[in-house]
Formats: C-alpha cells, structure tokens, sequence
C-alpha cells in the first residue's frame, strides 16, 4: 500500500460523502456607509485610501500622493518587466476587482496581465477600486469570486507588515511599504449596485 | 532524538526558572493580555461574532466527520489544477518527501514561510544534514533561526525575545548597530537580508492555512507578504498541509478568514491572504497532506482538537501561558492546545502538561472554533497523573480521599490541627514539603466549626 | 409549602470559615426558606476528580447524590463545588440520577437571583464600603453568573444584581477578569504561576483603589489572603454572603 492508501485506510468510517451539508449561514449588518467603512479599516491596517473626483485626473493624483516616484509599473495595459525593473520598481499601479468594507482589503488577481512577484517587489502600490466595488464582509466576497480562471489572488489589506520584534508595528516587512487605494467613480462598467441605489 | 523524546517535561520547574526574571515575566504577561484584548475589540466589532464560531465549529465537525471523503475530494480537484499532491504517513516519509521533490530539482536554497507542520516534522534539520539552506522568512521566525532558538508562540514566534537581545542576534549576523534596538531600524535590516535570500532561493516552502476541496485550491494567510513572495520568485513551491487543514469550499472560507485573524491578533484580516490554485506559469507545485499522529487522533476521544485553526488565542489568553513562556512546555505547539495535542503524542513525556492549567477555561471561550480545551486537559489528567513522578501526588490524594470520606477521622484531624498549629514554631509549619507554605501564609481553623455552630445553634432553637 | 433549602458547606468551609457557612444559612432563612444541614457533608471530591481520580470522585459524587437528592434545591457558598455537582459528575452518576439532581444545585448568588429575585431580596445590613469583585473562574465560564470578558454577549452579572441591593455598597471591578490561580491542586503544583497570577489579582484590585475583595468562592480568597498575608499587603477578603447577611467581621 501506498502512504494516500495507507492514510484513508485509517481514516475508516470518515470516507461516506456527506448526504448533506447545512452550510451555516450567517446573518450579517449590512453598513450604513461601506464605503466609509473601508476607509477607515484600511486606515487601521496601515493604508490609505483616496478619492478620485474625475477619472482624467487620477495619474495626477497618484503621482502626486506618492511624492513623485521615479520608477513606475502600470499594469492597466499588460506588462512584463523583468525583475530588476520590479526590483527598482518604486510604484506599481494595480487594479482591484473589488474590496472589503469590514476590513480595507482588496482582491487583487494579477492573471497574466503582470507578473505575481510585482506586488511583492514593489515599494509602493496604488491600487484603482471603483467606488461601488465594495461588498460588506468576507461572506459575499467569497460570494463574488470565481475559483474557475483563478491561479493566484489575494485580498490584500494595508501595506505588508510585522510586530515581531516586541509587538511594535512596523509597515514594510517584505512588500510594500506604502499601500494606497484610489477610489474611482463609478465606470458604469461594473455589474455592482452601490448600496445606496440598493435603498 | 529518541531519548530526547522519553524526557519528562517538568512544567512546574521551566516555569519556576521563567518567574526568576519578573520584569520580563511581566513583560510578557502585559504583551500578550495587549494583545488579547485587541482581540477582543476587533471580536467586539462583529455583531455575528457568537454566530461565526458556531458556524467554525460546525464546518470543522462536518469536514472531520468526512475528511477522507473531502481529501479524495481535494486530491483530485488539485490534481486537475495541475497540483501534484503527495501523501505523507509520518514525518519521517514528509521529510524524505521534500528532500527528494528539492534534490530532482536541484534546488539548494529555499525559502519558507511560516508553518507549524515543518517545525513539527523537523524538516529544517534535515534539509539542512542535506546541504540543502533553509532560510525561515517570517522576521519572528527568522530571529529564532539566526539564534539557534526555538519559536515560543504559534503566531509571535519571537515573543519571548526584547529588542535589544534581537539588536545583539541581528549585530552578530547582519552586522547592525548593537547598540541600536529600534524595531523599524531591525525590520529595515532584515527586509534587506531576506530579500537577498528570496531573489537567490530555488524554492519555496509554505504552510497551508485552508485548503479547500471543492476548488482544489489553498489558502495561505501572512501580515508581512513572505508567502507570496518567495512562491512568486522561484519555479518550484512546496505546500506542506496537516490533514486537518481542509474545508468543504471557499464559500465556508467567509467564517475563517472573518475569525482567524480577529483571533490571533486583533486584526480584521491578515495583510496577505493568499489563493493558491495553479502553479505558475513555467512552475511546478507540489502539495503535500501529512498525517503524522491526525489520523488516530480523528478516531479517538480527542477528535475536535483536529479542528484548530492556530491562531494562538489561547495562548495570548492563558494566565499560565502568559506567566510561563511558551519554551516551557517543551513542544512546538505551546499553550492550552499545544498541552491538549502533546498528552495525545506523548502522555508520559508530557505529563506535567495537562496540570499545567488552573481550568478556568478562558482559552475554551476565546476559541474560534470552540473547542472545549480545558475539558480535554482535565480529561487528559487520567492518563498524565498515572506516571511516575506524580506517584507522591496520587500517595497524597488518595490519603486525602480516605480522611474526607471519613467524618469522624477528619474530625479528629482537624482537631490535632487546630490543637497542633499554633503550638508548632513557624519554621517547622513552612518546611520545604509544605508546597502551599512557599508562596503563601496558611489560613488557620476557626475556633470552632460551622457544624459544631449549627449543633449549638439547633439547641438553642429546641430549648426555646 | 415552603420549599425546603438544603445547605452544603464545602468541606474546608466548615473548619475555616464557618462564619461564610452561617451567613449563608441566615440569609437563606432570611428570604422564608426551611433550610436544613444534612449530615454528615463530605467533600464534593473536585481535588480528586479534577487530578483524574475518577474511582474516588465517585464515591464523592455517590455521597453527595445520597444527601442531597431529595430536597427541593441545594444551595453552597461556592461556585466551583456546585459546578463540579452540576457538570463533573456526569458520568460518575447514573445518568438519570445526575439528570434530577443537576438543576436543583445553586450557588447562593445564582439561587438568590434566580429563585427569590433580587428584587424581593431580604437584605437589611448596609455595608457602606468600597468593594472590589473577585470574579472566579467557575462562577463566570462554568455556572455563567456573570458574562465573562472574552464572550461577546450583551452584559450581565447575577453576582452584581444581588450584591448591589446592599445599602452603601460600592462595586469595583478590576481591570482584567483573570483566573486568581489557584486552581484545587494547581495552587502546590505550579505554586509558581499560581502565586504571580495571585499576585497580579491583588495588585489589579489594589489599583482600583479596593482594600476590601469580595467573592462567591473562598477557595480563591483564601489563596490570595495567604499571599496578601505573605507580603504583608493591606488587603481584607470577605465571602459576599457575609455582606449579604451583615456578618463581616475584619477582625
């Protein structure tokens, strides 16, 4: 016998399928403001969130919040940078499919638009998320998101951090240090209703 | 390694040695009820928080009353994925395994982010016999590594360090400043080291947080980023899972990601929580499901321990724990849980554990997945107090259970006691056997009892 | 008829602390109950049952179950002998014997405010003192007298309810609801952690301001007034029974 024989011989009785599953289902608070909300829970988790009156001004405003950064990465065309690029990579520009109002993250699906290791790499990310795109908690995130095309995705919430060392914050640990969500007016292209025109 | 393993763990003495330092003793306590009570504020925060653990502890017994259904389940959804998954009985196949997927492809240096399976398994000793580097990537993790130390905590694995003692570790392998102690100063200096390390590794090694059956895909979960990127630079990644680590679907992973970590750290949700699906393009990824002990645990009294999903609260909750550093219950996993899985493994070993735990059962509520911790520790005791060295205990015990279930004989000794206390000089009542006497004044029998009160007190009624 | 109370004393109760035993049964009589002291009471066996001793626990439990399972409640000064009666002796008794006498067992707070209510509580001694509340382990997670900090369930404390219909009392709560460390047999066998969490206890409540600490378990008061004793802290324990019964008596 194999080890994968060996072990669900073990696991005896705990081979049946399950005739049913009652996934629990929760009950949540919708928010009053999501958007609010997410502001304020990624501010807590170290990031910054910025609003973006008119679309024609966003690079503007990107730059200008990243205090002028000399090397950027914007992956709103596709792009494939070699890693010393991404290594001097000072900002990289990404978008978000859609974010979180509990708790300031965003889901980020690289696809094959850039490589993974950009998100990692880069000192900075601005992250473009429009306005509606945000679901109220991780239940109808999970609701929204397709495993079908995915090979690797991430809610990504504040810059990367630690507090190893005596339980002091500090932002940057291996990717970004800085990280900053741009949020967009609506592009009339996303199928989310804002909560507003929900009421 | 065998007699290493037969050595009894005195709690009680590790824990002695601790206390000997109280400022850092307090230090401790104080970081981690800091960080217990952010967990509860961010509990606090969600008003469905109740509802959730239910929910966890439902989804986890549903999944362990199926686990070989949802493995097979899992395999081959994986599979399907362009996963290779492997199968592992002990950690002595685990380690062979990984050993031989990193030498076909001639990888000799690999980066690991956090996971308590490897520790468990002892992977990193062994690669290493082999040649093969192992740089651990979590900064809490690393600092133990440079120091030849073990980590004391599942989720802080530096907790019992101070700063300056990481600027000393830190000055002798990264050549910093020794003098300079500054957190922000020492993460910036290991930011550098280890990105070095990442951009030369030839493989990654990572924990699973969930894997889930339906997707076939995992879930691995980190505040600094250390996961993605090790995975995102080298061809080959390497996941190492306990059988335990499964759920049905991403769809139960709302309950998961809301809870851990609230849980662990007071935190909304890691800073990374990352999707596993597909290798990368070019990549080959191998995913390994180790038994190593959780298939008998899953058919014994200790099953819902299988449920935990690491996220230390009870650690950070634990007055014991927090008084006595997690280097002092001799496991890889410490605290409340890792004393519940170490009398599973070894009770003769570990049997100091179980009493390592005044039962007052706040890692039960703090508990995402409910497990009734402090219930299987005082189960556990039936085994553990069976060992030799409680033999006097027992002695004592039972001499005690004779006297209270002897009314007039515990009378009469009460009386000697009463007669005996304030005659004896005080140096002979606070001898080195009177355990209670070490920390504390011994409280004196009343003059007369409460039975001898309501005797007296019934013939006055009846005269009356 | 009245229904009839029956006292357990817990077995160090009697020759420590007999005054808590007495108050007890005052204010027991004090609300109309018939109380009776059946003899003789041994031990509730929790040393030896929470030590993994089961053969000897049941001989505890079979005692007690033989005393007490015919009256109408069982009332003690303590929550975590009841608790051991109530929760621990599943499986030492039949399980059908267990099942009739588990909720007739109270600690006195818990039977006061659930049976009498604390509004039609007889109380008539004030007791005009800064108090601080020891919140043992077994009264808030194991009987759930209170709400423990780490559920997120709206507030409440039975304890609280009751100890607040004293005239002039005034209830401090310490800043964390952590266990006391003593623990039965933990107190000896890990006399190290028990007495810095003992101590931390003390030092908590001494920082509120409190010189007075009230509790619904003697085992944990007795264990930090030996080390207040110790260290020479000025520090005075007292069981809320004696509040509640006016028989407070610091020596």
């Amino acid at each position: 016998m194999n080890a994968k024989q060996i072990i669900l011989s073990r696991l005896g009785g705990h081979r049946t399928p399950p005739a049913e599953y009652p996934r629990p289902a929760i009950r949540t608070r919708p928010f009053d403001d999501p958007v609010q909300a997410f502001i304020d829970a990624l501010r807590t988790a170290g990031g910054e969130a910025l609003f973006v009156e008119d679309t024609a001004s966003l690079d503007t405003e990107i730059i200008r919040a990243f205090d002028d950064p000399a090397n950027i990465i914007d992956t709103r065309t596709p792009v494939s940078p070699t890693l010393e690029t991404m290594e001097r990579c000072d900002l990289a520009i990404v978008e978000a499919a859609f974010g979180v109002a509990e708790n300031g993250a965003v889901w980020i699906d690289p696809a094959e638009r850039y490589p993974r290791a950009l998100l990692t790499l880069a000192r900075s990310l601005a992250i473009l998320l429009p306005c509606e795109a945000i679901v109220p908690t991780m239940h109808e995130a999970y609701e929204r998101l397709d495993f079908d095309e995915l090979a690797y995705g991430l809610f990504m919430a504040g810059p990367s951090k630690t507090a190893d060392i005596e339980q002091a914050l500090v932002l940057g640990a291996h990717g970004a240090m800085t990280l900053k969500v741009f949020l967009t007016p609506i592009s009339g292209q996303s199928d989310f209703i804002s909560p507003k025109e929900k009421q | 390694m065998r007699s290493e393993e037969s050595k009894f763990v005195d709690h009680f003495r590790n824990a002695e040695e601790f206390l000997k330092d109280p400022e850092q003793a307090r230090w401790h306590d104080r970081a981690l009820w800091f960080v217990r009570q952010k967990r509860d504020t961010a509990a606090a925060s969600v008003p469905e928080w109740e509802e959730l653990r239910r929910a966890a502890e439902t989804i986890k017994a549903h999944t362990l009353e199926h686990l070989g259904y949802y493995l097979e389940r899992f395999e081959e959804r994986a599979q399907a994925n362009g996963i290779e998954v492997l199968w592992a009985e002990d950690a002595a196949e685990f380690r062979r395994l990984v050993a031989e997927i990193l030498q076909r492809h001639g990888a000799s240096r690999v980066v690991k982010s956090k996971s308590m399976l490897t520790e468990e398994c002892g992977l990193n000793p062994h690669l290493e016999a082999r040649g093969i580097e192992v740089t651990d990537t979590d900064l809490g993790e690393r600092i133990v590594q440079l120091a030849g130390d073990r980590p004391s905590h599942i989720v802080l694995p530096a907790i019992h360090l101070r700063k300056e003692q990481v600027a000393e570790i830190f000055s002798s392998h990264l050549h910093t400043d020794p003098s300079n102690a500054d957190p922000s100063y020492l993460t910036r200096a290991a930011r550098e080291h280890l990105r070095r390390k990442f951009l030369e590794a030839d493989a990654a090694i990572t924990g699973v947080n969930f894997a889930l059956a339906e997707e076939g895909a995992f879930v691995v979960c980190t505040n600094e980023g250390n996961a993605d990127l090790g995975t995102a630079l080298p061809d080959l990644h390497i996941a190492c899972m306990g059988l335990e680590k499964l759920i049905p679907s991403a769809r139960d992973l709302g309950v998961f990601t809301r809870l851990l970590a609230r849980s662990a750290t007071g935190q909304a949700i890691t800073a990374y929580t990352s999707h596993f699906r597909r290798p990368k393009p070019g990549g080959k990824l191998y995913l390994i499901l180790v038994d190593d002990g959780r298939s008998a645990l899953l058919q014994s009294s200790r099953r819902e321990l299988l449920s935990c999903i690491r996220c230390g609260a009870c650690m950070n909750t634990c007055p014991v724990y927090r008084r006595s550093g997690g280097h002092s219950y001799g496991t890889v996993v410490p605290g409340p849980i890792g004393s519940a899985l170490a009398g599973t493994r070894d009770p003769g070993r570990y049997a100091s554990l179980p009493f390592a735990c005044s039962l007052c059962a706040s890692c039960d509520l703090v508990c995402p997945v409910r497990i009734d911790l402090h219930q299987h520790l005082l189960d556990e005791r039936q085994q553990t107090i069976r060992v030799p060295e409680y033999r006097g205990k027992v002695r004592g015990l039972k001499a005690a259970a004779f006297l209270l279930r002897h009314p007039r004989l515990y009378r009469q000794s009460i009386a000697a006691l009463r007669w005996l206390l304030p005659r004896l000089p005080r140096s002979l009542i606070y001898n080195r056997f009177n355990l209670w006497g070490r920390e504390r004044e011994m409280p004196s029998p009343a003059p007369r009892s409460f039975s001898e009160l309501y005797q007296a007190r019934q013939g006055a009624d009846n005269e009356r | 008829m009245r229904p009839t109370v029956a006292l357990f004393v817990p077995c160090y109760v009697d020759d420590f602390y007999p005054q808590t035993a007495l108050a007890t049964l005052e204010i027991l009589e004090a609300q109309g109950f018939r109380v009776e002291y059946p003899q003789p009471q041994r031990c509730c066996g929790q040393p030896f049952i929470n030590n993994g001793l089961l053969d000897e626990g049941r001989a505890f439990a079979t005692s007690f179950a033989d005393l007490f399972e015919a009256y109408d409640y069982v009332v003690a000064p303590s929550s975590s002998c009841i608790g051991t009666a109530k929760y621990r002796y599943e499986g030492l008794l039949e399980p059908e014997r267990h099942r009739k006498l588990a909720p007739k067992l109270y600690e006195l707070c818990e039977f006061l405010h659930d049976v009498v209510g604390p509004e039609r509580l007889r109380l008539e001694h004030p007791f005009p003192h800064r108090v601080g509340l020891h919140n043992s382990c077994h009264a808030l997670r194991e009987l759930e007298l209170a709400r423990p900090s780490e559920l997120m369930i709206p507030h409440f404390s039975k304890i609280e309810a009751v100890l607040s219909r004293i005239e002039g009392i005034e209830i401090v709560h310490p800043e964390r609801d952590e266990c006391c460390g003593f623990g039965g047999t933990f107190s000896v066998q890990e006399s190290a952690v028990s007495a810095a969490m003992g101590r931390d206890r003390i030092a908590d409540h001494r920082r509120q301001g409190v010189e007075i600490m009230a509790g619904v378990d003697l085992s944990c008061l007795m264990h930090m007034q030996g080390l207040a004793r110790r260290d020479g802290t000025p520090m005075r324990f007292v069981h809320v029974a004696q509040i509640l019964a006016g028989r407070v008596d610091f020596e």
